[in-house]
């Protein structure tokens, strides 16, 4: 399935918000073929001390630079429809998505929920007003500097909702 | 006075070889190609109209005279025959054109059709004249009986724009000899041999023409009436060599095949009908060059690792474009791949100049990995498309676009951890765990390029804001021996907007630098 996260900026606690899913993906057992987590277009380094603390085992992570914004999202439909991963996080840029256009984001879920596989989009928060295909929409708002809200603003059929969530170091 | 056949033990004449079995275990199938002079010579990519629309011969030179060797359809039905001297033929057809027969031309070919044959049993042989001998008990059974066979082989031939007669035998010579007298019904068992060979005309028999005159001086025209021969007397006239391929046909004498050993690598050419530089043209002229490269890999059980596609452009120069398979692949399932990953890569590559030709270089490896297909006939991956995946990004965005990450045992954090370009090859397909042995302390999980010197703000370092400082420090002292020597307190820091940072202090220079995010 398709979800989008949307941060004031990158580095306000996505990936770690993300990780304990991301680990418990990259650790199934017994290990499954399709296991990997892809890191698409990161805003800078994965640090592995940071993964592996955070309980990823580092031989299921891949990263995928790209030079264009659009890349971005042609290799995160590419990751998805390979059935090779159980993860696909990426952050596309501001206005990569915007110019995809609602069709590729369509795609992107139709792929993800096809290969049973969780589909990450990290977006600028100004991207909440337009239409998206997600059935998972968050928001990160800060709290203090170990708290974060989760505004859970579209969740499928279920109601909104906001959950605080204590950030782990 | 032994008789060579039936084999009568006969003291004085040497023991007679054992005859074959009643149902013998080898088949042979013989691909009599009688106008391979001339179609080898068609097959060239220079004489292909001419072969068809005018009245032509090839013809060798037999001391002083020229010899007609095969004419073409048109020629032969004006009169022109296979060894009739040139001047007879011109004086028949004015305008017949002469070719002279090259041997190495007809060679290559027949060692590309071996090559060829090579799918339908890997007992190829193509050291018998104008013929290919096939080995082909064991292939009954996959290719449905013999009919199923031959009729599939004679619909390869003709595709491949070859006349074929053929023939089975349970022996090579047999089948050679019976496929050279246009015997093609099959004969599978011993006493249907000796009646099918009894009846060959020894002009069919590819023995040296003075052999032939004094046979039929003797009055002996068919094998049938040398059987009737004695063996001592046969073998003095005419020479132990006859007498011992007489033992061959029938199979009483082993007659080894040389097998043919197809090349180790694949090379195909194109010439593009016009010049482009349109993607999906240049794709169409490569689809055909995959379907020769996917026979070849078929007929040979090989697989691929890398292919090389070149584009070649009129002033001489080429564009070399090279797709690395992360696995071997065989026929069905890598050709498949290729076009595609081909087409990333061509829309990733800005041409110099348009194309005129087509080139395409694969070495053939033995195939590695048995590959299976599921239930519904998909090919299984045994990493789940990782491969594939892998393969496909690369072509389209650059070879080092994919890597993956390990730890290093070092405190330094700039080189606690390492890239891994080739994680499939590193980590392996199947799951693990990470490294136990680095006991870990809190980290961030980005890591800046390199650190980033902190500015001041009212005496304490600031990142869009003034940082306040949460936890540490940590201190960090390591490197002296490499010249790396780093001597540093760690601090956890954040900023006003929510930003959880790694920053440190230098001891010796007491700069600040922030040199992670905790995300």
């Amino acid at each position: 399935m398709l979800t989008e996260l949307l941060v004031a900026g990158h580095g306000s606690g996505e990936l770690g918000l993300l990780s304990p899913a991301l680990a418990r993906l990259t650790t199934q057992h017994p290990p499954v073929a399709g296991s990997w987590v892809m890191l698409i277009a990161p805003p800078w380094i994965p640090y592995a001390p940071g993964l592996y603390w955070q309980g990823l085992a580092l031989n299921r992570v891949l990263m995928v630079s790209v030079r264009q914004p659009l890349e971005a999202l042609w290799a995160m439909e590419e990751a998805l429809r390979s059935g090779a991963c159980a993860g696909v996080i990426a952050w596309p840029g501001t206005t990569a998505a915007h110019q995809a256009g609602h069709s590729l984001l369509q795609r992107l879920h139709l792929l993800a929920g096809k290969q049973q596989a969780w589909a990450v989009l990290i977006r600028a928060a100004r991207c909440r007003g337009e239409r998206s295909p997600a059935r998972l929409r968050l928001q990160l708002l800060y709290l203090s500097p170990t708290t974060l809200q989760v505004e859970i603003f579209k969740n499928g059929w279920r109601g909104a909702g906001t959950v605080i969530v204590e950030r782990r170091f | 006075m032994g008789a060579l056949l039936p084999a009568a033990a006969d003291q004085a004449s040497g023991p007679v070889p054992q005859p074959l079995p009643e149902t013998p275990n080898q088949l042979w199938l013989c691909l009599y190609l009688p106008q391979l002079p001339l179609e080898a010579w068609a097959a060239q990519d220079s004489a292909q109209d001419s072969a068809q629309e005018v009245p032509l011969a090839i013809c060798t030179e037999k001391g002083r005279r020229t010899l007609i060797v095969t004419p073409n359809a048109l020629a032969a039905a004006r009169g022109v025959r296979a060894g009739m001297p040139a001047n007879s033929a011109l004086a028949l057809v004015p305008e017949l054109v002469l070719e002279v027969r090259s041997l190495p031309l007809e060679t290559a070919a027949l060692a590309q059709l071996a090559s060829w044959a090579g799918q339908f049993t890997p007992a190829v042989s193509n050291s018998s004249g104008n013929a290919l001998l096939l080995e082909i008990q064991g292939s009954l059974r996959l290719f449905n009986g013999l009919d199923a066979l031959r009729a599939r082989v004679a619909r390869g031939l003709q595709a491949l724009g070859y006349q074929v007669r053929m023939a089975c035998a349970p022996t090579a010579r047999a089948a050679l000899w019976l496929a050279r007298a246009g015997v093609e019904r099959p004969v599978q068992t011993t006493p249907d041999l000796r009646e099918a060979l009894a009846g060959i005309h020894v002009h069919h028999l590819g023995w040296p023409e003075r052999t032939i005159q004094t046979l039929l001086q003797m009055g002996l025209t068919t094998v049938g009436d040398c059987l009737r021969l004695p063996r001592e007397g046969f073998a003095r006239r005419l020479g132990p060599g006859r007498l011992r391929e007489l033992d061959q046909a029938f199979g009483r004498h082993p007659e080894p095949q040389r097998r043919h050993v197809p090349p180790a690598c694949f090379a195909a050419e194109l010439e593009l009908p016009l010049e482009t530089t349109d993607a999906s043209l240049l794709l169409e002229g490569f689809q055909q060059l995959f379907q020769g490269l996917k026979q070849a890999l078929e007929s040979r059980q090989a697989s691929v690792r890398r292919v090389r596609c070149r584009l070649m452009h009129p002033d001489g120069r080429e564009t070399d474009l090279h797709l690395g398979l992360h696995q071997s692949v065989g026929h069905s399932e890598g050709v498949g791949l290729l076009p595609g990953l081909l087409r990333l890569r061509l829309e990733a590559t800005t041409l110099a100049a348009p194309v005129t030709g087509l080139a395409l270089q694969a070495d053939l490896n033995p195939r590695e990995v048995p590959v299976g297909t599921d239930l519904l006939g998909q090919y299984l991956q045994p990493d789940g498309g990782l491969h594939t995946l892998l393969e496909r990004l690369r072509a389209r965005l650059g070879g080092q676009v994919v890597q993956g990450f390990a730890l290093r045992a070092e405190h330094r954090p700039e080189s606690a951890w390492r890239a891994v370009p080739d994680p499939l090859a590193e980590f392996g397909v199947g799951a693990g765990t990470g490294d136990p042995l680095i006991a870990s302390r809190s980290r961030p999980l980005w890591l800046l390029p390199a650190p980033e010197p902190l500015g001041l703000m009212t005496g304490r370092p600031a990142w869009h804001g003034v940082l306040s400082l949460e936890c540490g420090p940590e201190r960090i002292e390591s490197g002296w021996w490499d010249g790396g020597d780093v001597r540093r307190d760690y601090y956890r820091a954040s900023n006003p907007q929510g930003a959880m940072l790694w920053v440190y202090r230098d001891l010796r220079s007491r700069a600040w630098y922030l040199q992670g995010i905790f995300g």
